[in-house]
């Protein structure tokens, strides 16, 4: 099939396999070429990110979702998210968003397993944008 | 008692749904304004069902990334549902089935967005890695538009 001129602009991620269940990332570069990261996993033990403290030289969002369409606030697992150096835990039994500032310590521990796992969406932010000033006559 | 960082922890912000094809949903423009250098701009939702986007065709001042995902945890690979798009002044057709993002270029004109052979939700959003603003603005056209002239006329009431 001939390639299309706008083929490139499909981002594929890779697929891993963790326990019972599979995990997404997604790794590339803003248009300004500062890397950014999405990963998508079920909340389960295999899955989330461990219970050593890690830092990121970036930072990140942490979305908690319930997996049933009707009711995205329900999740039926548990998580202590754990953060900065003073070990402030917080316990996510809800749809939640965690936001972690770049260099701060985070870890997780999923505490309960029950039913539908419910999904976590990791995002890794670049560096703040700034408007450029407009240009005469649009784009 | 307050913790230091309760702040960073934002418990069911979620938002009304804006179109009946879409659940309610988890975003990150409004809630972390508050939050000193915060800059996240994305949109976490579920497609329902099929058919038509809310959105017509229209094109972004800044690189703009949107989310297929599956929701099945077994079978992160396939969709659930076919997506069908247009791309560029001549509206290079594409589609696909499996979860991807598609990263649109500033200044290409996208949609409108169709979904078809829908078999399960999945998830759906948008992505400004940087926390640009979305700039909507539709094809052919140069003046930004007011995202809450494309709400269901059921949401603007609530």
């Amino acid at each position: 099939m001939a390639n299309k001129k706008y083929d490139d602009i499909f981002l594929q991620p890779e697929i891993t396999k963790a326990g019972e269940f599979q995990v997404f990332t997604l790794k590339g570069k803003d248009t300004r070429g500062f890397d950014f990261s999405v990963r998508l996993a079920p909340i389960s033990k295999e899955t989330v990110p461990g219970n050593l403290p890690a830092t990121a030289d970036s930072d990140r969002i942490e979305v908690f979702i319930g997996q049933n369409p009707k009711e995205i606030d329900k999740i039926t697992n548990e998580v202590e998210v754990t953060l900065g150096k003073e070990g402030e835990t917080h316990t996510i039994k809800d749809a939640s968003m965690v936001y972690i500032p770049k260099g701060m310590p985070v870890k997780h521990k999923v505490t309960k397993e029950s039913g539908e796992p419910g999904l976590l969406v990791s995002f890794s932010l670049t560096p703040k944008w700034e408007e450029p000033a407009k240009k005469k006559g649009g784009k | 008692m307050t913790n230091k960082y309760d702040h960073l922890v934002l418990t069911k912000p979620i938002m009304p749904a804006i179109s009946p094809m879409n659940s309610s949903f988890m975003a990150g423009t409004f809630d972390f304004k508050k939050i000193t250098g915060a800059s996240g701009n994305f949109a976490l939702y579920y497609i329902m069902r099929s058919g038509m986007f809310s959105e017509p065709p229209h094109w972004h001042r800044a690189e703009e990334m949107l989310m297929f995902m599956s929701s099945d945890p077994h079978d992160l690979k396939n969709l659930g549902a076919t997506v069908e798009l247009g791309l560029g002044t001549n509206w290079e057709k594409h589609s696909f089935s499996n979860s991807c993002f598609v990263r649109f270029p500033a200044g290409l004109e996208h949609g409108p967005f169709n979904i078809t052979k829908f078999k399960r939700p999945f998830l759906f959003g948008h992505y400004w890695a940087s926390g640009e603003p979305s700039h909507f603005i539709l094809a052919g056209e140069t003046k930004e538009l007011d995202l809450s002239t494309l709400m269901h006329d059921d949401d603007k009431k609530k």
